[in-house]
């Protein structure tokens, strides 16, 4: 039996759409008919290099039912709705897991890189990779919050600053438009930072108080006045980390969430004498997973979302990284 | 009561250190107190009271280790009384209404004071400081060491016990001098095994002798390798080095945080893959208040934490100055203003 996929043939090849088998369960994993996966800008490293193997089918933010299970695999069933992130499942064994840090396990394995993903009909993934969605969720939603929402939410929330302190949030695309959601009804003030007028209108309705425009030339100005306790990068801006730093509050964070490709400099003695701290935080596991959906159910949250069919995920994969996906372009299966 | 006291002091900026005899200073606000300085800690910032700092003024004596006896308290001076034996730290006062202080972080107050440089400090036989500068100084410990513990002391202990890194975990103590030498003891003592790394094999020895478990000689070439075997959960950076804090962050354990103590004026670059694929912070830490001096002050009699110092007579305060910055002295220089079989 076969299904459709979107693969990389091999490392630097352009993704294609191809038929191949489909995967059978291994001992502890579950195959799940994928519903909807959704693009990320990380699929871009599986293309280039950051995949155990190839071919490789790429997609972490995979949302879909449990169709088969695998041997020794008690809690979950078929039928379930499940999804899974980045976080592919760990060993449990290494000093990481033994702090129950599963997302920094040596020997961690990441969906659609270590093992073929979701831009496919059929997807085998480990149990502890799985996150149940829950009931009212649709999978279309689901997907992104798998690895934009939790990514955010997840990093946002470990901070634990103070509720009602301003938070700024910078960038304003897949991650950001659901950080100023998060953030927002996690209880912050939020400031969103965006360059250009055009987001300040959506900010704003998603639940920005304030909005500062990054390309005036008084932002950073405007930004210390407000002194927010905590920046949330979320868009891989050198710049942007170089000049929010000297904006944050007494004893306030700078928090990390976005790949920068290259490395940032920093001033010792600014962040010294203000008690500022850098916090990178990689998302978080399937159990992190299942918080971000509940959460986001009981509190509204919503990932705006433009779909395309599995067929068409050469042009989903070229548009999300022309940047112009208002905001998360997501795979959908036909049934 | 003599009118006049001996002090070391920068004339004007960019001066050099000169003795000088001075009116002796007199309480002029409600909520001052008038100290005795027995001894004054030298401290690497002590030459910003040279090359200038926002504020300050000049002439200005320098010195913010200072450790004496109260000589005359203020009207509204609630917490000291004459004879007290108090020091005053870099945290020199703060104004209790801007944000900071209602956020209670008194040491970044808008309008924060810094003792030697918006007024006098220990350097002299005499200064005034404000209460809440002060802290109370065990009768236990001595004026030969209690001064070092004003400013290197609070600055490595108080950063140290504020990361809620858990006892027991592996903590690297870069840097073996005035801060690092008593960052191993106070780490140690804390709970925590540590690994002290610097740059030299000659000073093993006493770093395992200071509480190090582990010694790493960091001018050898395998000397990151051997740290990140280690695993550190925690890297406290004492030598004011971009390349020396740059070179040790890959050594960092997965949740780990790097702590920045000196004042490294280079910019650092950092990797920002490694910050968040292993989830660790970097940590800024300006020392702290007056109370955290006592909590220190507290520790280090309780746990025997002490300074290895060398004492100089105030006479000989910019030979002291010259010395420390030269990196001669093992650990801590300290000015004795009276005699020092007085200490």
């Amino acid at each position: 039996m076969s299904m459709k996929c979107a693969v990389f043939p091999e490392k630097g090849g352009a993704i294609k759409i191809t038929t191949v088998p489909i995967p059978e369960p291994k001992d502890g994993e579950v195959r799940i008919k994928v519903m909807a996966c959704g693009v990320c800008h990380s699929d871009l490293l599986i293309q280039n290099g950051y995949s155990t193997s190839y071919p490789r089918i790429p997609g972490h933010e995979v949302a879909g039912i449990i169709d088969k299970i695998g041997k020794g695999v008690d809690n979950f069933k078929v039928g379930d709705k499940v999804g899974v992130g980045w976080f592919g499942g760990c060993c449990h064994e290494v000093n990481a897991c033994d702090d129950d840090d599963w997302v920094c396990c040596a020997k961690g394995k990441a969906c659609g890189s270590s093992y073929d993903g979701g831009y496919a009909e059929y997807c085998c993934a480990p149990h502890d990779a799985l996150a149940r969605i829950p009931e009212g969720m649709s999978f279309e939603k689901a997907g992104p919050l798998l690895c934009a929402g939790i990514t955010v939410f997840n990093g946002i929330r470990n901070q634990h600053v103070k509720a009602g302190s301003l938070v700024c949030i910078q960038g304003i695309g897949g991650l950001g438009h659901l950080a100023i959601q998060f953030a927002k009804r996690l209880g912050y003030e939020v400031v969103a930072f965006s360059s250009g007028a055009d987001k300040e209108a959506l900010a704003i309705q998603l639940g920005a108080k304030h909005y500062i425009d990054g390309s005036q030339p008084d932002a950073i100005k405007r930004l210390t006045k407000m002194a927010p306790m905590m920046v949330v990068i979320t868009g891989p801006s050198k710049k942007a980390v170089e000049s929010l730093i000297p904006t944050i509050h007494v004893g306030g964070k700078l928090l990390l969430l976005a790949a920068l490709p290259e490395p940032f400099s920093v001033d010792g003695t600014a962040l010294l004498s203000k008690k500022v701290s850098i916090v990178g935080w990689p998302s978080g596991d399937s159990r992190d997973s299942q918080d971000t959906m509940k959460f986001s159910l009981n509190n509204g949250v919503e990932a705006m979302t433009e779909t395309f069919p599995l067929e068409k995920a050469v042009e989903a994969l070229q548009k999300m990284e022309s940047g112009k996906v208002r905001f998360r372009a997501v795979l959908v299966m036909k049934q | 009561m003599d009118s006049t006291m001996r002090c070391a002091r920068f004339a004007q900026q960019n001066g050099e250190l000169e003795l000088a005899v001075v009116p002796v200073p007199k309480i002029t606000q409600t909520n001052q107190v008038k100290i005795k300085v027995y001894s004054c800690g030298v401290c690497h910032s002590d030459v910003l009271g040279k090359y200038g700092f926002p504020g300050i003024s000049w002439p200005r004596i320098p010195g913010h280790e200072a450790v004496g006896r109260v000589l005359e308290v203020g009207s509204a001076v609630t917490r000291f009384k004459v004879g007290d034996k108090i020091g005053v730290g870099w945290f020199g006062g703060h104004c209790a209404t801007c944000n900071p202080c209602l956020d209670n972080e008194w040491v970044c107050c808008q309008k924060g004071q810094v003792c030697g440089i918006h007024y006098d400090g220990g350097y002299a036989e005499q200064m005034i400081a404000p209460e809440d500068a002060c802290a109370l100084v065990p009768e236990e410990l001595d004026f030969k060491h209690s001064g070092p513990l004003m400013c290197a002391g609070i600055t490595v202990y108080n950063s140290i016990r504020q990361q809620d890194i858990k006892v027991g975990s592996l903590v690297c103590i870069q840097g073996i001098g005035g801060l690092g030498h008593l960052a191993i003891q106070f780490a140690r003592k804390m709970g925590y095994e540590v690994v002290a790394f610097s740059g030299g094999a000659d000073k093993r020895d006493l770093a395992l002798k200071l509480g190090a478990n582990h010694y790493i000689d960091g001018s050898q070439p395998d000397a990151i390798e051997q740290l990140t075997k280690l695993s550190p959960k925690l890297i406290v950076t004492t030598s004011p080095s971009a390349k020396a804090a740059e070179s040790l962050l890959p050594a960092l354990a997965t949740c780990g945080k790097f702590l920045l103590l000196a004042a490294i004026t280079d910019p650092m670059n950092i990797n920002p893959l490694q910050l968040l694929l292993k989830k660790q912070s970097i940590v800024g830490f300006p020392s702290g208040d007056s109370r955290d001096s006592e909590d220190t002050l507290k520790f280090a009699a309780i746990n025997n934490v002490q300074a290895m110092v060398e004492v100089f007579p105030l006479e000989k305060a910019a030979e002291a100055l010259g010395k420390m910055l030269e990196n001669r002295i093992r650990f801590r220089g300290v000015l004795s203003i009276v005699p020092e079989d007085q200490l």
